[in-house]
């Protein structure tokens, strides 16, 4: 399996997806004008991913801001880690102290997935 | 110009008979080059980060609806977008408050799907807003492959009054539709 790797512009997050590393980030804000068209290839890659039964997984989600559009696309994002939970499946959270904005969005996450382990990372 | 008054102006310019005559157009570009000027101007004068926040994130939302939803509005090889609209953030320092609109064209079929949104977020609190937008989410009930019809629930929860909104008829089919939000400093 290849490791995908997209840059970061100013609207759309760095986002690593590192197979031999079982690692998956993203970084950065979130608001791109085709939402869908960007995270196709990120929802196809992470299907793909769980079906190699991955020993541990560390996801690092560090989205300073993301639109409405992105909620929707990281709902489905959560629910393939969901379907695919287990121990070694570890989540970080990266918020802002100084932006209760992104704390909310940790809760609000936390709250609606809450077999998964979604931890809080101050930045 | 009131000197309590900061205006960030992007875009204003109307024809008063029938089109918007706007310059410059409309574009995910555009939106980008304006909302970061925006967060820059609000930085300088040394507010708060959540309002901030709020306000960057109000921009963003409302300047993408116009560039999905616009009259008129291109796409462009490329699926590059391009849409009339106007967008005015002001700042009143006095009163402590941000008053945000964008007004652009629709047609008449899309004032039914507006005042839909608008009546099922009215006397919501936050967190019923957290709880219907969470709702949508999972049905994906007005979810289409521009986004999950949040946009509306999405900002009330940034705002200090409830939206207001209002239509022009411009043309038999044609209606201009403005949106006007405020955010206070204190909510």
């Amino acid at each position: 399996m290849n490791n995908l790797y997209i840059e970061d512009k100013e609207d759309t997050p760095k986002v690593v997806l590192d197979y031999e590393n079982n690692l998956i980030e993203i970084n950065g804000e979130c608001y791109p004008e085709n939402t869908f068209e960007f995270f196709e290839p990120i929802l196809e890659w992470l299907n793909n991913y769980f079906k190699t039964n991955p020993e541990k997984t560390t996801v690092n989600f560090k989205l300073s801001y993301f639109n409405s559009s992105t909620t929707q696309v990281l709902f489905d994002i959560f629910d393939i880690f969901d379907e695919n939970n287990n121990e070694n499946l570890i989540i970080n959270w990266f918020y802002d102290k100084n932006n209760k904005g992104t704390l909310k969005d940790y809760e609000e996450f936390s709250e609606e997935f809450e077999d998964l382990n979604i931890k809080a990372v101050e930045k | 110009m009131d000197n309590t008054k900061k205006e960030i102006d992007f875009c204003v310019s109307i024809d008063g008979n029938l089109v918007f005559e706007v310059k410059p157009k409309i574009t995910q570009e555009e939106i980008i080059s304006t909302v970061k000027k925006i967060r820059e101007k609000l930085i300088k004068l040394n507010l708060d980060r959540d309002l901030i926040y709020n306000v960057y994130d109000v921009c963003i939302e409302m300047l993408q609806n116009i560039l999905k939803y616009s009259y008129g509005s291109k796409i462009y090889e490329g699926n590059i977008r391009e849409a009339d609209g106007v967008f005015k953030i002001i700042y009143d320092k006095k009163l402590k408050k941000f008053i945000i609109t964008s007004t652009n064209l629709i047609h008449k079929e899309q004032i039914q799907i507006i005042k839909e949104r608008i009546e099922e977020i009215e006397n919501l609190d936050n967190k019923q807003l957290r709880k219907l937008i969470r709702s949508k989410i999972k049905s994906k009930k007005d979810g289409h492959k521009d986004g999950a019809g949040l946009g509306f629930a999405t900002i009330a929860t940034r705002i200090s009054e409830p939206i207001k909104i209002n239509f022009e008829q411009v043309l038999d089919n044609i209606l201009k539709y403005s949106i006007t939000v405020i955010i206070r400093e204190v909510v």
